[in-house]
C-alpha cells in the first residue's frame, strides 16, 4: 500500500491552502463579454451536443451585435449626413440674401453715383468725399475676402452692409446739397437716409 | 446548501458523493451557463474556483502563473462548455482543462521533460523502495519537499496524488505510456523521501 497516497489523502484538506484571488472573476467575465461578441465559430463546428441550444444563443447574441454595429453605423452615417446637409442648406441660405443685398446695395450705390456724375462741375461736388467712397471700397472689398475665409462671420456681413449705407448715405447727402442749392424751395429729393432705412426691413 | 459549496474532489470517496449530490444542481447551472448567464457562470466558477488555483499551484508553483491559468482554463471551460456531456462530473471535465493548460505552460517553458529510459528502471526502484510512515511528516514539510522535485516527476506525483489520475491518465495527458507514468512516480517518491530526510537533519542541526 502507497503511505504517501495514504498520508495525503488524510491530510488533503491541509494541502488545499490557497484561495482564488477574488479579482480573477473580474478578468474572467471580461473574457467572456468578449467572447460573446467574438464567438469562435470554428468550435461551434466542432461541438455536436448541446449544439441547437448553443448555436441558437450564440447566433442570436452574434446576431444582435451585428444588428447593434450597423444600427450604429447608419446612426454615425445619418448624424454625419444631417450635418453635412445642414451645413450646406445654411451656407446656400446665407449666400443668396448676401448676395441679393449686396446686388440691393450696389444698384442704389450705382444710380447715385451716375446721378451724382451729372453734377461733376458744380461747385458742391466734392471729389475729396468720393476719393472717402474710393477708401470705403476698397474696405468692402478686404471684408468680401475675409468673408471667404469665415462664411459665417455675421460680423463681417454687418460691417459689410454698413460700409454699403455710408458710401451710399455719402453720396445722397452730396446730391441733397446740390439739388437744394439749385431748387431752394424744395425740401431735397432725397430726404436723409430715407430711402435706404425702408427698404432694409424687408431684408 | 453544505453539499453545494464544498469543494469536489474527485480523489476521495467522499467526494465523489458529494459530487453526485450536486450533479443536479450543476446541470441546471451549467444549463443556465450555456445561456450566457453571468449570475450562473460566477456560481459555477466560486464553486470550484478555490479547488482549481491550488490545482494551478501544485503545477506551476508560481502565483502570477497560477493567476492567469486559472483565468485561461475558466474562459476556455465557459466558450466551450457545450462540448461538455454531463458523462463525467463537471469538476472532473474542468480540472482536466486546468491540467491541460498547466501542462502547456511547463512544456511551453521547456521544464517538463519526460525522458523516457527512467521506465526501464520503474520495477526496480518500486521494489526497492521501501515505505517510510509518511504520518510523522509535516504537511508542510511534504509540500514544500514537493516543489524541489525535478520537473517531469513533480508532474506527474502531482496528477497521481492530488488529481486522482491513474498512471494510464497520466500518461494520456502527458503523451507518455503508463509505465513512464509509474517509473517517474517511483521516482518522485524516491527523491521525495531524500528530501525530506535532508530536510529533517537540517531541522535537527538547527
Amino acid at each position: 500500500m502507497d503511505k504517501l497516497k495514504n498520508f495525503i489523502d488524510e491530510n488533503r484538506q491541509e494541502f488545499e491552502e490557497f484561495k482564488a484571488p477574488e479579482e480573477l472573476w473580474a478578468g474572467i467575465s471580461q473574457r467572456l463579454k468578449e467572447e460573446k461578441h467574438f464567438p469562435i465559430l470554428t468550435e461551434e463546428k466542432q461541438s455536436k451536443k448541446n449544439k441547437q441550444v448553443n448555436k441558437t444563443v450564440k447566433m442570436y447574441s452574434f446576431s444582435r451585435s451585428m444588428l447593434m454595429r450597423v444600427a450604429a453605423s447608419v446612426l454615425i452615417l445619418l448624424v454625419a449626413g444631417i450635418t453635412w446637409v445642414s451645413y450646406k442648406i445654411d451656407a446656400l441660405e446665407d449666400d443668396p440674401p448676401l448676395s441679393k443685398t449686396e446686388a440691393y446695395y450696389e444698384q442704389i450705390f450705382h444710380a447715385k453715383l451716375t446721378e451724382l456724375k451729372q453734377y461733376e462741375n458744380d461747385d458742391l461736388f466734392d471729389r475729396d468725399l468720393l476719393i472717402d467712397i474710393q477708401e470705403l471700397e476698397e474696405i468692402y472689398n478686404d471684408l468680401k475676402n475675409d468673408l471667404k475665409e469665415d462664411a459665417n462671420n455675421e460680423q463681417v456681413v454687418e460691417a459689410m452692409i454698413r460700409n454699403y449705407r455710408v458710401r451710399i448715405e455719402l453720396l445722397e447727402k452730396m446730391l441733397n446739397e446740390i439739388k437744394l442749392k439749385k431748387n431752394p424751395n424744395g425740401k431735397g429729393i432725397y430726404p436723409k437716409n430715407e430711402g435706404t432705412h425702408e427698404k432694409d426691413k424687408s431684408i | 446548501m453544505q453539499a453545494v459549496t464544498d469543494i469536489p474532489r474527485p480523489a476521495g470517496q467522499i467526494n465523489k458523493n458529494l459530487e453526485a449530490s450536486n450533479s443536479d444542481i450543476h446541470k441546471y447551472l451549467i444549463e443556465r451557463c450555456l445561456e450566457n448567464d453571468s449570475k450562473a457562470q460566477y456560481q459555477l466558477y466560486r464553486q470550484y474556483a478555490d479547488a482549481m488555483y491550488n490545482v494551478c499551484m501544485r503545477m506551476v508553483k508560481n502565483e502570477d502563473e497560477a493567476k492567469d491559468l486559472l483565468q485561461e482554463a475558466f474562459v476556455e471551460a465557459f466558450t466551450k462548455l457545450h462540448t461538455f456531456r454531463f458523462e463525467a462530473s463537471f469538476g472532473s471535465w474542468l480540472k482536466r482543462i486546468v491540467i491541460n493548460k498547466c501542462i502547456n505552460l511547463l512544456q511551453k517553458k521547456r521544464l517538463l521533460t519526460i525522458s523516457l529510459e527512467d521506465s526501464k528502471s520503474a520495477r526496480r526502484i518500486s521494489e526497492e523502495t521501501q515505505d517510510d510512515s509518511y504520518t510523522q511528516y509535516e504537511v508542510k514539510l511534504v509540500q514544500k519537499a514537493i516543489t524541489q522535485l525535478p520537473e517531469g516527476c513533480r508532474v506527474v506525483l502531482n496528477l497521481y496524488l492530488f488529481e486522482g489520475y491513474d498512471h494510464a491518465e497520466i500518461g494520456e495527458i502527458l503523451n507518455v505510456t503508463e509505465s513512464t507514468s509509474k517509473a517517474q512516480y517511483s521516482k518522485a517518491r524516491k527523491k521525495l523521501r531524500e528530501i525530506i530526510e535532508e530536510e529533517k537533519k537540517r531541522l535537527k542541526l538547527i
